[in-house]
């Protein structure tokens, strides 16, 4: 049985190779059967005793759990500082704000630079 | 920033907003060889430098614009005179220094702060007053111009923005609670009625 995924770009990935098979563990079977519970979970059940004998085993390339239980990858703190003004400058958009100024202005930007943290404020409408 | 510093942005880190999209912006990157580097869609943590400013900026300015009773239609106010204010504030970022300080190399002047939304005096122009109209404007104080020493205090009456070195500051009372009227800033003749008025 082959499975297809069409996304809405139109990309067409085969997910055969993810698929339960007859030579598939133990652990991934009961893991397809419990809703794709997450790998830790599983051990805990199996460690109580309700579930068989399982031997924990790497699920993490099931389709099921990749494609509806993503996440976002975590933010590695950044330790660089640049060490000259004007090296590297952030710039962001804040608004719109309901209430408009007297000039009329519901945006503003900033931009900060990153050596010296000193910070530009600039009204936008 | 080039005229003023001498320098060129060597890198420009923002989002994929709309506003940063367009061909002029593109262009002078081009023009100063500046890298630009962009966060990826839904990923705001990648610009968090500017994330986190902006919750810092809009921190102060709320608790400027909460404590002075200020309506919200001057947040622009607000937010600058945060800025401004951020800016010589030492931080732990920078061992103690202050943005000013590490950009400028000297101690910023704290001299000529006053207390945001309180009660000022402004010297009218000479062209809006005769020799018997009252001399000064009792206005509302609303930051700081462009250069030193220069204030910006706004009419409600005559709904006009004024920004003078001739300005008395009355620190201890805030403008928005001398009187007991909600001020609604399109009908002056609410105002009319507090007694700190001095027009003729």
């Amino acid at each position: 049985m082959s499975v297809v995924v069409t996304t809405a770009v139109t990309t067409i990935v085969d997910l055969s190779s993810f698929c339960l098979s007859p030579s598939s563990s133990s652990f991934y079977l009961q893991h397809s059967r419990l809703g794709h519970i997450s790998s830790s979970r599983l051990s805990f059940l199996a460690s109580t005793g309700d579930l068989e004998n399982l031997k924990t085993c790497d699920i993490s390339d099931c389709s099921g759990y990749k494609l509806a239980k993503f996440f976002t990858l975590p933010f590695n703190r950044n330790i660089y500082v640049s060490s000259w003004p004007f090296d590297l400058i952030y710039s962001d958009v804040w608004g719109p704000f309901p209430i408009a100024t007297k000039e009329g202005s519901r945006y503003y930007v900033s931009f900060i630079d990153d050596h010296t943290r000193y910070c530009w404020v600039y009204l936008m409408k | 920033m080039k005229t003023q510093h001498s320098v060129v942005i060597k890198c420009f880190r923002y989002d994929l907003g709309r506003e940063y999209t367009s061909n002029k912006f593109y262009q002078l990157f081009v023009l100063d060889g500046t890298i630009h580097q962009t966060s990826c869609i839904d990923s705001p943590e990648q610009n968090g430098v500017a994330k986190r400013k902006h919750r810092h900026i809009i921190e102060t300015a709320c608790s400027l614009l909460l404590s002075a009773s200020i309506p919200s239609e001057f947040w622009g106010e607000v937010v600058l005179i945060a800025v401004s204010l951020i800016n010589i504030i030492s931080s732990s970022h920078s061992s103690g220094l202050s943005p000013f300080e590490k950009l400028y190399g000297h101690v910023p002047d704290y001299s000529s702060f006053s207390v945001f939304g309180c009660t000022c005096f402004i010297l009218r122009p000479h062209a809006k007053r005769n020799k018997l109209s009252s001399r000064s404007a009792i206005c509302v104080f609303l930051g700081y111009g462009e250069s030193k020493k220069r204030y910006r205090c706004f009419d409600p009456i005559i709904h006009k923005l004024y920004v003078s070195h001739h300005v008395v500051f009355l620190e201890h009372i805030l403008f928005f609670s001398i009187s007991s009227t909600t001020h609604n800033l399109t009908r002056p003749d609410i105002i009319r009625i507090d007694p700190f008025f001095l027009r003729f």
